[in-house]
């Protein structure tokens, strides 16, 4: 800020200078002003070259001038010119500390365009430290991070060091500094100028003449330091420097937590584009595992549909000949949703594949007895149907949705799921399927299908569907509002 | 060499003076205007050689005064830079039509400020 002068206050662009014209007019026109060194600015000063009445003008102990002439108006002139260099001052300081923020809004704007398009802390610093460099005079800088709390600090970005001098243990600007320590402790920067006077780098071979340094703060969590060094014998900072270094060290703190929240989203996106892949890999092992559940049985016409919520579905079916020319066919439902309950029905796959037992009852108890060694892994309802050729059957149901007989339900004792209760038996329905009958297991996904008004599909419209074909039915619940996996086992006598 | 600064409000041609002061000891007069009209007058009789025209002035806007300079005027050698508020949205076609220099937003960088007087008037940086 240049200082006041004695010109200025005289000339036209003060706000005083009329006053002080018309004071001078009105007290003794012919007085004369000079400034320090005897310049005249107004008046004739010829005219008083041996006037001994020389009134100075004071501002903050700093003659600006003089008032030469006589002695009462000179006074009254010299307080007047007193009065508008302490105003011209007090001005001068305001536009200086307003212009002082344009700067700093300026460099905020400058800086944030700058680190705005980085997303690599590297780049962010390496940027952040250029600007500081070119703002602030230094021979070396750092800008260290803490990536995470209770992480030790890195080297993000240098200049003037090595990446080697800064890991060594006496570098005044790398991780293990102790003027590093103190600005993480105490949160707020320093200027330590005299560096090797420092009692904190007594043992530190110190090649700085000063050092600046501000934390890296987003909010209340320190994110790092950055940290400006000159090795030049008696160099030293001032609180603006400190001041500008703080506001460099703000932009570049948000940028860096960015920075962070941006290494974090692509983190996450990764494990789930890997989680994805897996989910779909289990969905095409699962469709794998049911479709060879379904093998030839020869005297039957079977039909199978299942159509999974999601990627990966809880229900399952199984159907098989028997060697006495009959057919068993198992579907169920395990409670749970997603991975956990296709590996439950893959395991309840391998276990209906080694089952020896002959007829319904047997092979649910021995399923339940599966399930129960396995531990707590909820429960799985299911329904076993054995039809011989001549078209009876003996069906057991655990705790599942009953079968149909050509729109009719096969009411059958209540039991609970598998995999709740040891030693628990299922009773035996027996029945007989006509010429034209057909039996129909399927899942409560059919049952529970709900319409966008939130309406079920309920039991009374069931009774009927189960009528059609399965791959019908199937797609009779899809359209009405899927909300659940859906299995339809439609199996009648093939009679031709 | 004279630099001629127009702003209606006077806190700004203080703060833009006061930026500019530095060039007073490189022989740099600085004169000021506080609305269009009174900016035409100084212009025509100072023959500035860069203007920090306002835009928003009573009387006579900036655009008026540079349209009148540069095209009624016909006093092409006179650098115009006008100044406009930031977050008001700067009619780029307007000032291009009138002839304007360039453009600056306030609040101005005290440095971009110094550094263009100097490189129109040639002064080193």
């Amino acid at each position: 800020m240049s200082a006041t002068t004695l010109k200025a206050l005289i000339g036209p662009r003060s706000g005083g200078s009329a006053v002080l014209s018309a004071l001078r007019e009105h007290l003794a026109p012919g007085l004369c002003i000079v400034d320090a060194l005897g310049r005249c600015l107004l008046g004739d000063a010829s005219a008083y070259s041996n006037e001994p009445h020389r009134t100075p003008v004071l501002h903050e102990d700093v003659i600006l001038g003089y008032v030469i002439g006589a002695s009462s108006s000179a006074s009254a002139i010299a307080s007047l010119l007193t009065h508008l260099a302490s105003r011209d001052s007090e001005n001068r300081a305001l536009a200086s500390e307003v212009l002082h923020l344009y700067r700093e809004i300026h460099l905020i704007e400058e800086l944030s365009e700058q680190l705005a398009p980085l997303l690599g802390i590297g780049a962010v610093a390496r940027s952040a430290l250029d600007q500081a460099k070119r703002l602030i005079t230094a021979t070396h800088g750092s800008i260290l991070v803490l990536e995470r709390d209770n992480c030790p600090l890195s080297i993000a970005a240098s200049f003037g060091n090595s990446c080697d001098d800064l890991s060594s243990e006496v570098s005044l600007l790398g991780p293990t500094s102790p003027i590093v320590a103190t600005i993480l402790q105490r949160g707020t920067g320093e200027i330590v100028n005299e560096c090797g006077a420092d009692p904190r780098v007594q043992d530190v071979d110190c090649p700085m003449g000063a050092l600046i340094c501000a934390p890296l703060r987003t909010g209340t969590r320190i994110v790092g330091v950055i940290l400006l060094g000159d090795a030049n014998r008696g160099a030293s900072y001032a609180a603006a420097d400190l001041k500008l270094l703080n506001t460099i060290a703000l932009q570049t703190a948000s940028a860096i937590e960015n920075s962070f929240l941006c290494a974090e989203m692509i983190e996450t996106a990764r494990e789930r584009a890997a989680f994805a892949a897996e989910f779909q890999a289990a969905s095409s092992v699962q469709q794998l595992l049911l479709t060879s559940a379904s093998r030839p049985t020869p005297g039957f016409n079977v039909e199978s549909v299942y159509l999974p919520a999601s990627e990966v579905g809880g229900d399952f079916f199984f159907v098989a000949p028997g060697d006495d020319g009959s057919l068993t066919a198992i579907l169920g439902d395990v409670s749970g949703k997603g991975l956990t309950a296709a590996m439950r029905v893959a395991m309840i796959l391998g276990a209906i594949r080694r089952e020896n037992s002959h007829g319904p009852s047997d092979i649910l108890a021995g399923l339940n007895n599966v399930l129960m060694a396995q531990g707590q892994l909820g429960f799985t309802t299911a329904c076993c149907v054995q039809i011989s050729r001549d078209g009876s059957f003996m069906l057991a149901n655990a705790g599942h949705i009953a079968a149909y007989v050509s729109g009719r339900e096969v009411t059958s004792p209540p039991s609970l799921p598998l995999g709740i209760s040891e030693g628990q038996s299922y009773e035996l329905v027996h029945g007989q399927l006509g010429l034209e009958d057909r039996i129909v297991l399927l899942s409560d996904g059919v049952l529970e299908a709900r319409s966008q008004s939130g309406e079920l599909y309920g039991f009374d419209r069931l009774a009927p569907l189960t009528r059609l074909t399965a791959k019908e039915i199937a797609e009779t619940a899809r359209a009405f509002g899927q909300e659940d996996d859906i299995s339809v086992l439609a199996i009648s006598v093939d009679v031709s | 060499m004279k630099i001629l600064i127009v702003d209606d409000e006077p806190h700004l041609r203080t703060l833009i003076q006061q930026t500019l002061e530095e060039l007073e000891d490189e022989g740099v007069d600085l004169i000021t205007a506080t609305n269009g009209e009174e900016a035409l007058e100084s212009i025509q009789q100072e023959q500035p050689n860069l203007v920090f025209l306002d835009v928003m002035m009573p009387k006579k806007n900036g655009f008026d005064v540079c349209n009148t300079v540069k095209n009624e005027l016909g006093l092409k050698n006179v650098h115009i830079v006008l100044l406009t508020a930031k977050g008001q949205e700067f009619d780029r076609h307007r000032g291009q039509e009138v002839g304007a220099d360039m453009y600056m937003t306030k609040p101005f960088d005290p440095d971009a400020l110094v550094a263009k007087a100097r490189s129109v008037l040639g002064l080193p940086a």
